[in-house]
């Protein structure tokens, strides 16, 4: 059977005495002193939700770029477990964890063990939702050249439970949406023989007609210690590119809150968006536009490392 | 935050398994202490299940071998780190990818391994099994798959759900769905694309006759019912046993291993009960 790519190498790596497993795919050409990380997306083992991140690290790979995608304490092949109750702990509670810097130590040790293996001076590091949050937070590292954050959350998820906690644009539209049912005979038929949610339905139009009425919305407080991570990376002039789905309900957030705050022309980062694309990618058509969309941006990265 | 697994006397390797289809991807944990000790493989279940599962499937793997089972944990091609494209898998391929890893612990270890399948990974190990294309000390089957055809409908359930989300609306049910995917357009289930093959395998499986081949001692664990035709089996011992679907994206995060592994060291590892608590 043919190989179209070369297996990684499985190595493993020490952090505050646990040991935690990364794969490491080998740049193929000559190499370009940068080196790529991708981190956990929350719970999911280090080849990423239907392996996206062995997609990503494949495409990278064949540009010259080392990259090391590694599975944190507490998941995949690496040691180590949450704290939690022995009857267990709501998982957002660990998202929280996650957002406000779980991590960081063992994205800090995987920085330090992709230079050792592979000489490379410059580091990148990326991921996905919860992977994008480690890598932010982590660019303190002084070999951290830029971060690339996928779908990246800004506000506390765990604070994100029902539709009285969504931003004013995503409770319009879903409000809108159930006005517009009200002349669809099929909605009807599904809300007379009890197939409609009732519950996301009473909550979406109270919600919206409690704004109308003068409630407001409710103050949507963004992720504090990611914030201070990203004014950090971008004082140190690191390469920052965020990329959203835009059918992601974390898009709406990142345009409502964080964009809002942090416009894009003072704060110099990059942003891309894949049209009809949802959170996971979970479509071939978006994940062939999210793949070109990463090669296009580290292709520049590099040249411009390679002139610094 | 974190707390270091506890009954640690495990060592773990990484390695490559040769396979058919392309290198596997696995993980052997065995015991510190020297001495034969019986060995187990573990058949995870399929696509979104097993990314769920996985970090479940670790933990019972060094409970396994705290308890002295030497325990070999691999991926099928196409999925986690192993070679391969998920869109060629088909119930074959699960069961070629199988019956390789069972071949590298037999080598490793000297021994005829037992296995415990999963979910989908049940149902894998009990098409090997009849077909005689394994040979198999025992068999731990945690709430299996067993009418597959039903499985399948659940999978597609997910991708009419995305297009409800995606689209506002049904673009194609079911039955165009399988259509498609025979016609060469994988139908992608979270992320996972189904090929015509695969489907067709799983609508065209029937497990009831494989059964009325299996001769190795089984244990069936599942928090409901179990199958008719898994309760009814002479060599198939069934306990109930409430458990949290460790395969699902969960809400509450459980830290110790799943409810089934001390009845699975009894059935694997008799004489072995001393499992200590491996997080």
């Amino acid at each position: 059977m043919s190989q179209l790519f070369p297996l990684p190498r499985v190595v493993s790596f020490s952090c505050e005495g646990f040991t935690l497993y990364g794969s490491l795919h080998a740049a193929e050409g000559p190499s370009r002193d940068i080196g790529m990380i991708l981190f956990n997306q929350g719970p999911l083992e280090r080849a990423g939700a239907h392996r996206l991140s062995i997609q990503i690290a494949r495409r990278w790979a064949k540009q010259g770029l080392p990259v090391f995608r590694v599975d944190a304490r507490g998941v995949g092949d690496s040691e180590g477990d949450w704290s939690v109750p022995p009857d267990g702990a709501p998982i957002r509670m660990l998202y929280k964890q996650v957002e406000e810097g779980a991590w960081t130590a063992d994205a800090h040790a995987a920085i330090d063990c992709l230079v050792r293996e592979t000489g490379v001076r410059h580091v990148v590091l990326g991921g996905l939702c919860g992977g994008a949050i480690t890598a932010l937070h982590a660019a303190t590292h002084p070999a951290v050249c830029g971060v690339v954050m996928v779908a990246m959350p800004v506000r506390p998820q765990s604070e994100v439970v029902g539709a009285g906690d969504l931003v004013d644009s995503k409770v319009k539209e879903e409000a809108k949406d159930y006005v517009a049912k009200v002349f669809a005979p099929d909605a009807w038929k599904r809300f007379l023989t009890m197939q409609t949610d009732y519950g996301t339905l009473w909550s979406v139009m109270s919600t919206r007609l409690h704004r109308l009425v003068g409630g407001g919305a409710p103050d949507a407080g963004m992720n504090v210690p990611l914030l201070r991570s990203f004014v950090a990376a971008s004082k140190a002039k690191r390469r920052l590119l965020f990329v959203y789905p835009d059918h992601d309900y974390l898009w709406t957030e990142f345009e409502e809150l964080f964009q809002t705050r942090y416009p894009q022309a003072e704060c110099g980062y990059e942003l891309r968006t894949i049209a009809n694309a949802n959170h996971t990618f979970t479509e071939s058509d978006w994940q062939a536009e999210l793949y070109a969309t990463l090669e296009a941006w580290s292709q520049g990265l590099s040249a411009r490392e390679a002139g610094a | 935050m974190f707390e270091r697994t506890s009954g640690g006397a495990v060592r773990e390797e990484p390695l490559w398994c040769p396979a058919p289809g392309g290198a596997l991807y696995g993980m052997c944990y065995s015991p510190e202490r020297e001495g034969p000790s019986p060995a187990v493989v573990i058949a995870a279940p399929d696509g979104e299940e097993r990314v769920w599962a996985t970090r479940s499937l670790v933990r019972s793997a060094r409970g396994l071998a705290a308890a002295g089972c030497t325990v070999l944990r691999f991926d099928y091609r196409g999925q986690g780190e192993s070679e391969g494209e998920y869109e060629k898998t088909t119930l074959d391929t699960l069961v070629e990818d199988l019956v390789a890893a069972c071949g590298w612990l037999r080598e490793r270890t000297g021994r005829t391994p037992s296995l415990l399948g999963v979910r989908l990974g049940a149902a894998v190990g009990l098409l090997a099994a009849a077909m005689a294309a394994l040979e198999l000390q025992r068999m731990v089957l945690w709430e299996p798959v067993v009418d597959t055809a039903q499985y399948l409908n659940v999978l597609l359930r997910v991708n009419v759900a995305m297009q409800m989300v995606a689209h506002g609306r049904v673009l194609h049910e079911r039955q165009e769905l399988i259509a498609a995917a025979r016609a060469g357009k994988p139908v992608s289930v979270n992320g996972f694309n189904l090929s015509g093959a695969y489907i067709d395998g799983l609508l065209g499986t029937d497990l009831t006759a494989a059964l009325s081949r299996l001769a190795v001692p089984t244990l069936v664990l599942a928090g409901g019912a179990p199958p008719a035709p898994l309760a009814q089996h002479p060599h198939v011992r069934v306990e109930r046993i409430p458990i949290v679907p460790f395969w699902r994206e969960p809400k509450v995060h459980i830290a110790g291993p799943p409810a089934f592994l001390g009845k699975t060291v009894e059935y694997l590892a008799p004489g072995r009960q001393d499992l200590r608590e491996v997080s």
